[in-house]
C-alpha cells in the first residue's frame, strides 16, 4: 500500500472527503480522530500491511505524517 | 456515541438487546474462541483501544459496555455489579457466543470472575487486569472525585492518577472524565455503584474462594497502580501467572499497551492450544 493508498483509507476511515489529507495535518485538527478511530487504524493497518501498530507510539503520533510512519508507509510523497 | 464504523472495515459496531437493558459493544475479527474484554468502573469500552485489533489475530475480539457506562443501559438496578454477570450472559446469547475468554481491567474484573462463577460452562480463562474484588484495599475517594470532577483541572489530575508517569494522554482524559461527569443519569448509575459495591469493601473485601473457580487465570497489574495496588500474594490464585509491569500505573493495558497484549495473546493461545486436542 502506496502513501496515497493510504491516504485515501484514512480519509475513508475518517469521513473525509477523499483527498483531504496530505500528511500535513496535526491529529488534534481533525475532529473525527477519536478512540473509536485509534481502534480502525490499528485494524486497519493490520488488515492492510499485517502491522500491528504499538498503542504507546501510537499514543505520541501528532501528525497523520506520524500516522503514515507507523503503518510503514512512505512519510513523503 | 461515536459515529457509525465505515463498511468494510473490520471493526464492527453494534448494540444487542438484552434483558436488563441494551448492550453496546465494538468488534473485530471472527473465528476462534472470542475474547470478551470488560472496562472498569467510569470506563468503556473505548478504553481498549489500543489493544482490542491486536487481540484479534485468532480470534473475534469483543468489547462491550458495562450497564450505567458509555453507550449500554443507564439501569445499573441495585447497583452490585454482581448483577451485571446475568446481563452479560443475555449479551453472550444475544451474540451467539458459547464460550469465549474473559478480560477484565478493574471492577470489569470482579465481573468477569463473577460471570466465571454464575456461568462456568461459557468461560475459558480468565484474565484480571488490575482487578477489584481481590479483597485489597482501593482508592475509594478517587473513584468518587472522578466520577463528577468540579472542572477540567479536576479532571486531569485524576486522569494523572490514573498513569504512572506523563503520558501525552492525560490531557484528554481530564476532558473526557469531566465531560461525562456532567452527564446526570450517568453521575446518578455511578454513585449508586460506589454506593452499593464499592463502599462496603473499600479497606479491603473477604478473600476469593479461588477453590470456585476450575479454569485456567492469570493476573497482570501495573506496578504503579495507585487505584489498586499490587495485592499481597496471599489473594492471588494460587498457581496463577502473576505478572506486573514496569512504568505502569491503573491502566498497563494503555500505558503498557504492547507487553500486556502480548501476554493476553499468548496466555489466550496457550489456552486454546491445551483445549485443541480434546476439542
Amino acid at each position: 500500500m502506496d502513501r496515497n493508498d493510504f491516504l485515501l483509507a484514512l480519509d475513508e476511515m475518517l469521513e473525509l472527503d477523499p483527498g483531504t489529507l496530505t500528511g500535513v495535518e496535526t491529529l488534534e485538527s481533525l475532529e473525527s480522530w477519536d478512540s473509536l478511530a485509534v481502534i480502525s487504524f490499528i485494524a486497519l493497518v493490520d488488515e492492510k500491511t499485517g502491522v500491528v501498530v504499538e498503542g504507546e507510539k501510537l499514543a505520541k503520533a501528532k501528525t497523520v505524517a506520524d500516522l503514515l510512519a507507523l503503518a510503514g508507509a512512505p512519510v513523503t510523497a | 456515541m461515536p459515529r457509525p464504523v465505515s463498511e468494510g472495515s473490520r471493526l464492527r459496531a453494534g448494540v444487542a438487546s438484552v434483558d436488563g437493558g441494551p448492550a453496546a459493544y465494538l468488534s473485530v475479527g471472527s473465528g476462534g474462541t472470542p475474547v470478551l474484554l470488560l472496562h472498569g468502573f467510569a470506563g468503556d469500552r473505548l478504553t481498549w483501544q489500543f489493544n482490542l485489533s491486536a487481540l484479534s489475530a485468532r480470534r473475534r475480539a469483543i468489547a462491550v459496555d458495562l450497564p450505567g457506562h458509555g453507550g449500554s443501559t443507564p439501569d445499573v438496578g441495585s447497583g452490585r455489579v454482581t448483577d451485571f454477570a446475568p446481563w452479560l450472559v443475555g449479551f453472550l446469547d444475544a451474540l451467539e457466543l458459547q464460550r469465549v475468554h474473559l478480560v477484565g481491567h478493574s471492577m470489569g474484573g470482579y465481573v468477569a470472575r463473577e460471570l466465571a462463577r454464575l456461568a462456568p460452562e461459557r468461560v475459558v480463562s480468565l484474565t484480571l487486569l488490575a482487578s477489584a474484588g481481590l479483597g485489597t484495599p482501593f482508592d475509594l475517594g478517587f473513584l468518587r472525585r472522578a466520577i463528577a470532577p468540579a472542572d477540567v483541572a479536576e479532571g486531569r489530575a485524576c486522569a494523572e492518577r490514573l498513569f504512572a508517569g506523563p503520558s501525552p494522554l492525560i490531557p484528554r482524559f481530564g476532558e473526557v472524565l469531566h465531560a461525562q461527569g456532567a452527564d446526570p443519569v450517568r453521575r446518578a448509575a455511578l454513585e449508586r455503584i460506589i454506593a452499593v459495591s464499592f463502599d462496603p469493601h473499600a479497606a479491603g473485601g473477604p478473600p476469593v474462594d479461588w477453590g470456585d473457580y476450575r479454569l485456567p487465570i492469570q493476573v497482570l497489574w501495573g506496578r504503579d497502580d495507585r487505584i489498586i495496588p499490587l495485592p499481597p500474594p496471599d489473594r492471588l490464585p494460587p498457581g496463577a501467572p502473576f505478572r506486573i509491569f514496569d512504568n505502569a500505573g491503573h491502566l498497563p493495558h494503555i500505558e503498557a499497551a504492547s507487553p500486556v497484549t502480548a501476554a493476553i495473546r499468548t496466555f489466550l493461545d496457550g489456552c486454546d492450544d491445551a483445549l485443541q486436542p480434546s476439542e
